[in-house]
C-alpha cells in the first residue's frame, strides 16, 4: 500500500503542474465559463423584469451547469488520465518502473480532478451569486454551500466514471458523451426507478434535502421519484466513485496497451 | 549462470499479422546484439522482454522472472523505448528525475542519479531545457539516460542509435561498451551491422519473427554462406544450360520447368550465390544459352544474408 500511495504522490506531483498547460485543461476552463456568461446575462437582465424566478434559478444550476457542463467538463479532463499516456506513448516509461499499475491511475487522475474542482466549484459559486442576486426570492439558508458540494461531488464522480472509461476503451470520449447524454440524461429523466441508475438521481436527491417547496419546482419538471436520504445518496456517490477507480485501475493493471513505433 | 533470457516457443501475433514466431533460445549475458531487417520482430522481441506486451504463446523469462507487469524485474531492468515519446513540456532532468523516484529513490538520490546519467550522455548543458526544444539526438539521449539511471542488470534498447549524428553515436557506443565491462548485460537492436561489430561478436539474427541465427557474427557469416539458396532462370536452350550448370561446384540441384513460348524456366538450388553468378556471367558470354530473366526465388533471405555478407 506503501507503494502505491508513494507512488500515486510522486504522480501527481509531477503532472498537477502539467495539467494547467494541457488543450483540455483549456477546453474544461472555456466550458465552464459559459454557465457563468449566461448567469450574468440574467444578473443583467433579470432586474429590468423585476427579478428572476426561482425555478429560473434552479434550471441554470441544475440542467446547464450540474447536468452538462460537470458531465462534460470531467470527460474532458477524466477521459484523458490513462489516454493521454497511451497517446502520447509515454505509459512505456511508467510501466518499467517498480510500481504498481494503478498508481498511475490514482496518481494521474487526483492531479486532474483538484484543478478541474477546483475550476467547477468557483465557476458554481459565481453562478448561484450572480443568480441570487437576481432572484425575486432568496435562497434557503445552507442551500448555496450544498449547490457547491453537489458540484463538487458530481464532478469527483463524473471524472472518475470518465478515468475508468479511458482505461477500459479505446475511444473514452465517445463512451463519455454516450454515458452523459443517452444513459443519465435520458434515463435520469425518465419518470421510474430507472433514475437510481444514474449518478444525477444521488446529486439531486443531496442537493434537494429537505426543501420541500424548491425540491417540487425542480422535480416536477425531471419527474423525478422520491428523492434518496442525503447521507445515503452522498454514500452511495462516494461508492460509484471508489467502485470506479478500482476498476479503472483493475482493468489498467491487466491490459497491455500496443504502442505504434 | 542463469540466462539473461530464456524463451521457448515464444509468439506474439497482432492479429493476423505474425510479430514473433516460435522463438526458442537462451541468452547467456553480456553485449548482444539483435539484428535484422525492419520486419524481423526485433521490436516485438524488446517489447516482450520489456514487459509492455504478452506473449500470445510460449514462455518467455528475463533474469529468471516473466517480465509482464513484474515489478521485481523491472528494479533490475532498463528500457530504452523505440517511440520517439516523452513528456515534451518537461525539462529533460525532470523526467529522469521522476522516473528515479518511481524507481524508489529518494529526491535528493534521485537528483544525483539523474545528473550523472544525463551528463553521461553529454547533456548537461540541456538537461534543464523542455524536451520540446530538443533536437531528435537529444531526445534519444534522453531515453537512454532514463533506461541507464537506475544501474540496471540487464539494459534493453531499442535502436539507441537512432537519430544520433556521428559523434553521438560513438558516444552511445563507448558507453555502452563500458557498460558491458562493467557487467551490466546489454541487448540492442539494430538494422546497421556496422554499429552492431563496433560493440561486439554476438548477434541475434531474427528474420520475418523467427530466429535466423545466433551466436558470433563471423560464425552467422560462414553459416548463412552454407546456407543453399535458390535462383530462378530463363532460357531458350535450358536442357542444355542445366547440362553445364549441374557440373558447377557450387550448384546443388537444377530442375527445368516449362516457361511461356520458346523459353523454359530453370530452377537452381545454390550454396554459394556470389560464386554462381560469377559462374553463369562466365557461361552465358563463353555460349548463347538464351538466357533471360534471372531472380533469386529467397528474395528476402538474400535480403539478410546481403545485409551480413556486406
Amino acid at each position: 500500500m506503501n507503494g502505491i500511495a508513494r507512488a500515486s504522490g510522486i504522480l501527481f506531483q509531477v503532472h498537477l503542474l502539467r495539467t494547467f498547460r494541457t488543450r483540455r485543461a483549456l477546453i474544461a476552463a472555456l466550458l465552464a465559463a459559459m454557465p457563468v456568461g449566461l448567469a450574468g446575462v440574467v444578473a443583467v437582465v433579470a432586474p429590468l423584469e423585476g427579478g428572476a424566478p426561482r425555478e429560473l434559478l434552479l434550471s441554470i444550476f441544475w440542467f446547464f451547469l450540474v447536468q452538462t457542463i460537470v458531465p462534460l467538463v470531467a470527460l474532458v479532463m477524466g477521459s484523458a488520465v490513462i489516454a493521454e499516456e497511451i497517446e502520447d506513448r509515454t505509459i512505456t516509461y511508467l510501466f518499467t518502473r517498480p510500481i504498481p499499475r494503478a498508481a498511475v491511475l490514482f496518481g494521474r487522475w487526483a492531479a486532474v480532478a483538484l484543478p478541474m474542482l477546483v475550476l467547477l466549484v468557483g465557476a458554481a459559486d459565481l453562478v448561484v451569486r450572480l443568480l441570487s442576486g437576481a432572484g425575486k426570492e432568496a435562497l434557503p439558508e445552507g442551500f448555496h454551500g450544498r449547490m457547491l458540494v453537489t458540484v463538487l461531488l458530481g464532478g469527483a464522480v463524473y471524472s472518475a466514471v470518465f478515468a475508468a472509461a479511458g482505461a477500459l476503451f479505446k475511444r473514452p470520449i465517445l463512451v463519455g458523451l454516450g454515458y452523459t447524454f443517452v444513459f443519465e440524461g435520458f434515463l435520469g429523466n425518465l419518470p421510474g426507478a430507472n433514475q437510481k441508475a444514474t449518478i444525477l438521481f444521488y446529486l439531486r436527491s443531496y442537493l434537494m434535502a429537505g426543501e420541500h417547496d424548491m425540491a417540487g419546482e425542480l422535480q416536477e419538471a425531471i419527474f423525478a421519484i422520491t428523492p434518496a436520504d442525503p447521507a445515503a445518496a452522498v454514500r452511495t456517490l462516494l461508492l460509484v466513485l471508489a467502485g470506479a477507480l478500482a476498476l479503472g485501475a483493475w482493468r489498467f493493471s491487466k491490459r497491455e496497451y500496443v504502442l505504434s513505433a | 549462470m542463469t540466462a539473461v533470457l530464456s524463451c521457448e516457443e515464444l509468439g506474439r501475433y497482432y492479429g493476423q499479422v505474425v510479430g514473433l514466431n516460435e522463438l526458442t533460445t537462451e541468452l547467456g549475458g553480456g553485449v548482444i546484439g539483435l539484428v535484422g531487417p525492419n520486419g524481423a520482430g526485433k521490436s516485438t522481441l524488446l517489447r516482450l522482454i520489456a514487459g509492455e506486451i504478452r506473449p500470445s504463446r510460449g514462455s518467455l523469462r528475463v533474469l529468471g522472472e516473466e517480465p509482464f507487469g513484474n515489478r521485481d524485474l523491472y528494479r533490475r531492468l532498463g528500457f530504452c523505448p523505440q517511440q520517439d515519446a516523452l513528456y515534451d513540456d518537461m525539462t529533460g532532468f525532470d523526467i529522469v528525475r521522476m522516473l528515479l523516484r518511481l524507481a524508489g529513490y529518494s529526491t535528493a538520490d534521485a537528483r544525483a542519479r539523474a545528473e550523472r546519467s544525463l551528463e553521461r550522455l553529454s547533456m548537461t548543458e540541456r538537461m534543464h531545457d523542455r524536451v520540446r526544444t530538443y533536437s531528435k539526438g537529444m531526445r534519444q539521449r534522453v531515453r537512454i539516460a532514463q533506461a541507464i539511471a537506475h544501474d540496471p542488470e540487464f539494459l534493453v534498447l531499442d535502436e539507441p542509435m537512432t537519430g544520433l549524428d556521428p559523434l553521438g553515436r560513438r558516444e552511445v557506443l563507448e558507453l555502452l561498451r563500458e557498460l558491458g565491462r562493467a557487467g551490466t548485460h546489454v541487448l540492442f537492436s539494430s538494422h546497421i551491422l556496422y554499429e552492431v561489430e563496433h560493440l561486439t561478436a554476438e548477434i541475434v539474427l531474427l528474420h520475418r519473427g523467427r530466429l535466423l541465427a545466433k551466436g558470433a557474427l563471423p560464425e552467422v557469416r560462414a553459416l548463412l554462406s552454407k546456407h543453399p539458396r535458390r535462383v530462378e532462370l530463363t532460357a531458350r536452350r535450358a536442357r542444355e544450360l542445366a547440362r553445364v550448370l549441374i557440373g558447377c561446384d557450387e550448384v546443388v540441384s537444377v530442375r527445368v520447368e516449362p516457361g511461356e513460348g520458346a523459353e523454359q524456366r530453370l530452377s537452381v538450388e545454390t550454396k554459394a550465390v556470389g560464386p554462381f553468378f560469377a559462374r553463369l556471367t562466365a557461361i552465358a558470354a563463353a555460349e548463347p544459352f538464351g538466357l533471360g530473366a534471372m531472380r533469386s526465388a529467397d528474395a528476402s533471405l538474400e535480403a539478410v544474408f546481403d545485409y551480413l555478407i556486406a
